[in-house]
Order: structure tokens, then sequence, then C-alpha cells
């Protein structure tokens, strides 16, 4: 039987130091018919020249800039000649063997589309043995029962994704309206829509140094996760269930997030840009398979991701309170265990500083309230423009809608 | 415009701290300093720390809300650029639209 040809694309952004394992573990794959693809997204590190003088015989793409996961890899892909591509991460070392399993799940059955392996992390811990996406807010969980049974998941990591090129002939390359994060659960829901099935198959493996390129605790790591998310969620949920459902919770799962807090803070961003782009997010809806929202449900999305983004902001100004508080500043009693010392002490600091330092101490409280109060006018301020804002937005939804009527209307 | 990112070149400033006593004085300076410092330890140190203290968190949290207020801006500036944008492009496909109304109305 002839063996079907396994483009690997390695999609690399300022990863030089993973590089060379990474290529090393491709070069050494056991399975016969590979090319190798590595897509550079414009990285600022030496990651091309090490490309171009260590691994010659790797096919270089680079792209003349950074436009996330989906674009990047949609760029290798084409250049790909391959039956099945391969995505592999930069900072993922696959096991010698790993091709071999993956071809026969695919050989197996002709409606599996795409096929993931195991994952560990470099201190053998189990980082990925399959994913779901869960309802109702689409948060991604990894599986870690049942890890060495293959088996249909809801999504495969795209650190190591296998897909079937029918896959990509029938329902698209990736969207790339995801710029990190999200895109490979995308994916998979639409092959599933498609059809496909989704496998995870453990004998394939590999390490994966995850998020070694990207550092969680950073606001641009939960502000792409937010926004991922939330776009599969509008993408991929159904109308009644977005509403009812996966709105509510999400402003459940908000409320409970530490006031003021980073990811609290990159949640009201992500919302923002979904609602800018809600537009193009419904197109890519209906186009990827999803049935269409109506007119109705669309203008009630606008108005809950309005409130989801007024609610991220709020407990600025319950923090004011808190703030006013503080700004009292007080006196505090000395203490010692002999009452005679407290006594001796109070009347020496009465004497030498207390009545000097009181007035002045007066004075900086009352600075102190007036600058809570200058702030919480700001904050109160900035809540009414919020408010203003997200009705204006409102209304250029409802306006757009408007004119797409009279414009069907001719 | 980017805002002015941040306001690191506050937090120096809202920690209020203790200064070092200096005397130029060339032959007593040292005396001086010494008494002086034995003088504030014994009338005032112990009375401030815990107000200066105080005072010290009540700015990091002011620094703290203004870094907020200060995003919510930069938030509210972007959305206000993209409504703008969105009306200007709304606004171009009325006016293609627009009826073309009999002269004198």
């Amino acid at each position: 039987m002839e063996r079907p040809l396994f483009s690997l694309i390695v999609l690399n952004w300022n990863a030089a130091s993973f590089l060379p394992a990474c290529l090393n573990a491709l070069e050494a794959l056991t399975y016969p018919q590979t090319e190798i693809i590595v897509v550079d997204n414009k990285s600022s590190d030496e990651s091309v020249s090490l490309v171009q003088t260590t691994f010659p015989q790797v096919k270089l793409v680079q792209n003349a800039q950074n436009r996330g996961f989906a674009a990047g890899n949609n760029n290798g892909i084409r250049q790909a000649k391959g039956e099945i591509i391969v995505l592999v991460n930069p900072d993922v070392e696959l096991a010698p063997g790993a091709l071999q399993p993956l071809a026969e799940a695919f050989a197996a059955d002709n409606s599996v589309g795409i096929v993931g392996g195991k994952l560990h992390y470099p201190d053998g811990t189990l980082q990925f043995g399959g994913g779901d996406i869960v309802p109702p807010q689409a948060f991604s969980s990894h599986r870690t029962a049942n890890s060495d049974t293959s088996e249909s998941v809801g999504y495969i990591i795209g650190a190591f994704m296998a897909v079937r090129r029918l896959v990509i002939e029938t329902i698209g390359l990736m969207d790339e309206g995801f710029f990190l994060y999200y895109e490979d659960a995308d994916y998979c829901a639409r092959a599933r829509k498609a059809g496909f099935d989704i496998q995870y198959v453990p004998a394939a493996s590999g390490i994966h140094h995850e998020s070694s390129t990207t550092d969680r605790n950073t606001d641009f790591y939960w502000q792409h996760m937010f926004y991922g998310r939330v776009r599969y969620l509008v993408k991929h949920t159904a109308e009644n269930e977005l509403l009812t459902t996966a709105m509510p919770a999400e402003r459940t799962w908000l409320a409970q997030l530490l006031p003021g807090c980073q990811r609290r803070r990159m949640a009201a961003r992500a919302y923002q840009t979904i609602s800018r782009q809600l537009p193009e997010i419904l197109e890519a809806r209906t186009r990827d398979g999803s049935e269409p929202l109506s007119e109705t449900a669309i203008v009630r999305l606008q108005a809950e991701l309005a409130g989801l983004q007024l609610l991220a902001w709020q407990p600025t100004l319950d923090q004011l309170d808190e703030l006013a508080q503080k700004g009292f500043v007080q006196e505090r009693p000395f203490q010692s265990r002999l009452p005679l010392v407290v006594w001796l002490r109070n009347l020496w600091i009465s004497i030498a500083t207390k009545w000097y330092m009181r007035p002045q101490l007066e004075q900086q409280n009352q600075f102190n309230q007036q600058l809570v109060a200058r702030l919480r006018e700001q904050a109160e301020r900035l809540m009414i423009q919020e408010q203003a804002l997200q009705e204006t937005t409102e209304d250029i939804v409802r306006l757009r809608q408007e004119v797409k009527r009279m414009k069907n209307e001719g | 415009m980017e805002k002015k990112k941040s306001n690191d070149w506050l937090i120096d400033l809202a920690q209020v701290e203790e200064r070092p006593f200096a005397s130029q004085s060339p032959l007593i300076g040292r005396l001086i300093v010494w008494l002086r410092h034995v003088w504030l330890n014994a009338a005032a140190r112990a009375y401030l720390r815990p107000l200066r203290q105080q005072q010290n968190q009540f700015n990091r949290q002011v620094l703290t809300q203004l870094t907020r207020h200060d995003e919510w801006l930069v938030h509210q500036d972007q959305a206000l650029s993209q409504n703008r944008r969105a009306l200007g492009r709304l606004r171009q496909t009325l006016s293609q639209k627009k009826p073309t109304l009999p002269d004198g109305e």
C-alpha cells in the first residue's frame, strides 16, 4: 500500500531556542514520506538564519508580518504537497515513531479528518490526552483519564494536529480571525460539522514545552485567550443557547473575578474587540457551518456584550470605597505589656510630637479624601461615558442592519 | 496617540521616605547628626512610622486606581474611534443611496 506524504508544518515566532530540537526530532521520524516546512512569522531572533544554515533541506516560508497562528499556518498549508498536513509547534519534540499511528488512524477510517497525539511536559506529566470544549462558555478542557485509549474527542490541540487534505478541501483553511488560541478547536468544530471525525491517538506522542513562547501572565495571553473563546462561542453556539445559557454564564463568571484584576480587564478588552468585529464574526459563523443568528438575536447579543464590558469595568467604583477608608491615616496606639511604659510614652509623644503633627495629619487626610472624591467623579464620568458608548455601538449595529436591508431591497 | 505609558514616574514619588539628616558643620557636624538622630528616635520616629506606612499604602492604591482609569480611558478612546469609523462608513453608504429630491425641496 502506498504511504501518503506527510507535510510537517512548523510555525515559528521567536522560538530559535526550541527549533533545533524540534527539527532534529522531525528529521529523526521513522515514517519515510515527509516534507518539512518552517513558516516564520517575522521573528526578531535568529530563527531564520538558524534554519537557513543548520537545516538547509527544510523548506522555509517567511511571512512579512506576524498575523497569528491560523494565518501563519495557512501560509504553510498553501505550500504543502502532502496528503496529510501536520501542524507542529516549534516547542514540540515528536517521538521517532509518532507519524505511523497517525497514518494508520487515517487509513483505517475515511471519515477520520483530524488526528492528534499525546503530549507530555518535559518532566513527563501529561499535557494533552485529547480535548473537549465545555459548554456553556466554551472553556477548553484537556482529558487526563483514558489517555492511553484511542477515541473520538472534542478537539485536538494545534501544537500537534494532523489534518487530512480532504478536510481542507471541504471546509477551507483555518479561520484567520483567531490570532492565537481556539483556532484549533474552531477548526475541529468545523470539520465535525462537515461530517469528519476527530480522533485522539495516544501512540503518536511527543514532548511539549507548552507556552514557552507566550507568557501566561501577560495581558497578551489573557486577551487573546478570552477573545478566542468568545469568538468560538459566537461562531459555534446555537442562537437560543448563546443568549439564554452562554451569555448569562459569562456574566456570572465575570462577576466573580477579582475587581480590577488582569483577567477582568482583559476580558473587557476581548468583549470590546468581539463587539467591534461582530459583523465579520457572524459572517464567519454562517460560512463555517452554523445557522445564522436572527436580527433580534444580533441586537440582543450586542447588548449582552455591551453589558459584559460595563460589568468588567464597574468594580472600579466599588474599590473607591475601600480607598476612601485607607485615606484616613490614623495614629496607632503604642503597645507594651507595662502600662506605665505606655503612659510615659504617650505623654512624651504628646509633648514632643503629637500636637505638632496632628494638624498636618488632618490636612493630609483632607487632601486624601478630596483625591478619592475626584477619582470617584472621574470613575462615574467614565461609567456614564461607557454606557453612552455602548448605546452608540448598539445604534450602529441597528443602522448597519438597516443599511443592509436597504441594500438587499435595492 | 499612545497614552503616556502608565504612571511609572509617580511610583517613586508616592513612596514617602525618611531623608538622612546631614550637617555641613566641619567640626561638630557628626555630633549634630548623631544628636538629631537620637532626638528623632526618642521624639517622633515611632509615632510617625505607622502614619507614613498608611499614607504610602494609600498612595500606592491611588496610583493603581489612576492606572485603571487610564486603561479605561484608552479603552473608551478606541471604542470611540471604532464608532466614528463605522459611522463614517455608514454615512458614505447612505449618501450614495440618498434619493434625489426634486428642485426646490
